[in-house]
């Protein structure tokens, strides 16, 4: 059975993710590069690893775990990532594109996994 | 308060609601999503995730083909920044490829990777697709 109180809490974590990337977004101008949206990819991907990395060993109870998760599933974002690469590529700046899309992905799976081994490592008894 | 910064004031909070709001309506398609997944069957691959993003490329790429100026800028916000930017993820696929490669190595790197380049080619063809649809279907109606 699915716990409704549980979901909300998930969604409204959701929707304060989505007001987060908002804000950092409009404060880091953006350029070619979309810093702000690299930020935010970064950042959330750190995140992500280090709770799970806490959660693995025990140092992070599952519902902190989750609500983080759901936080930063809505600061993350993938449809401006793949939409502003494939701008590039219709004005036949495919190099730009790639580099963009390619970046964010690859620079965010390493960040997990930083963070995963981090909190696993240090909080680990 | 001058009646300028009263004006930016109200028009950022406007936009930060609808924002918020898009957020919790993108959420719970995701999650809506990903749940069902779950119920049909018992998946270890991630392939809910790859549906929305797929799904939230083509979509903002429709958008912004077609163009929302006929929409407030709060509205614009709320559907671009606020539904699809919380409907779609990327720290679940960095979650999803970092994990296992960190606790089993190789093998796993190399089947979630392969997973990560395909959300990365496919997010790619439908956001041109979608780009492509959007801004042919407003040279039909302008």
């Amino acid at each position: 059975m699915i716990d409704v109180w549980w979901l909300a809490a998930q969604i409204l974590a959701g929707g304060l993710g989505a007001v987060a990337r908002f804000g950092v977004m409009a404060i880091i101008r953006p350029g070619v590069w979309s810093w702000g949206l690299f930020a935010v990819n970064a950042a959330g991907s750190l995140v992500v690893g280090a709770a799970a990395g806490a959660f693995t060993v025990q140092a992070l109870d599952w519902t902190i775990v989750a609500l983080v998760l759901g936080f930063a599933a809505g600061f993350t974002t993938f449809s401006t990532l793949t939409v502003t690469a494939a701008q590039h590529i219709e004005r036949r700046e495919i190099r730009t594109g790639a580099i963009i899309v390619t970046a964010h992905v690859v620079v965010g799976i390493a960040l997990a996994a930083v963070g995963y081994i981090s909190t696993s490592m240090l909080l680990g008894a | 308060m001058d009646t300028g910064t009263l004006t930016t004031v109200t028009a950022l909070s406007k936009s930060l609601l609808a924002v918020f709001l898009g957020g919790l309506l993108g959420s719970t398609a995701r999650i809506g999503i990903t749940l069902i997944a779950g119920r049909i069957d018992e998946y270890w691959w991630p392939y809910p995730i790859l549906f929305v993003n797929l799904v939230g490329s083509f979509a903002l790429g429709f958008l912004v083909g077609r163009g929302m100026g006929n929409l407030p800028s709060w509205l614009q916000l709320g559907i671009t920044t606020g539904v699809l930017g919380g409907f779609t993820t990327l720290s679940a696929i960095s979650l999803d490829v970092a994990v296992p490669a960190v606790r089993y190595g190789i093998g796993p790197l190399v089947v979630m990777g392969s997973y990560a380049v395909g959300s990365i080619v496919l997010g790619l063809v439908s956001a041109i697709v979608g780009l492509r649809l959007g801004s042919r279907r407003s040279e039909v109606t302008p």
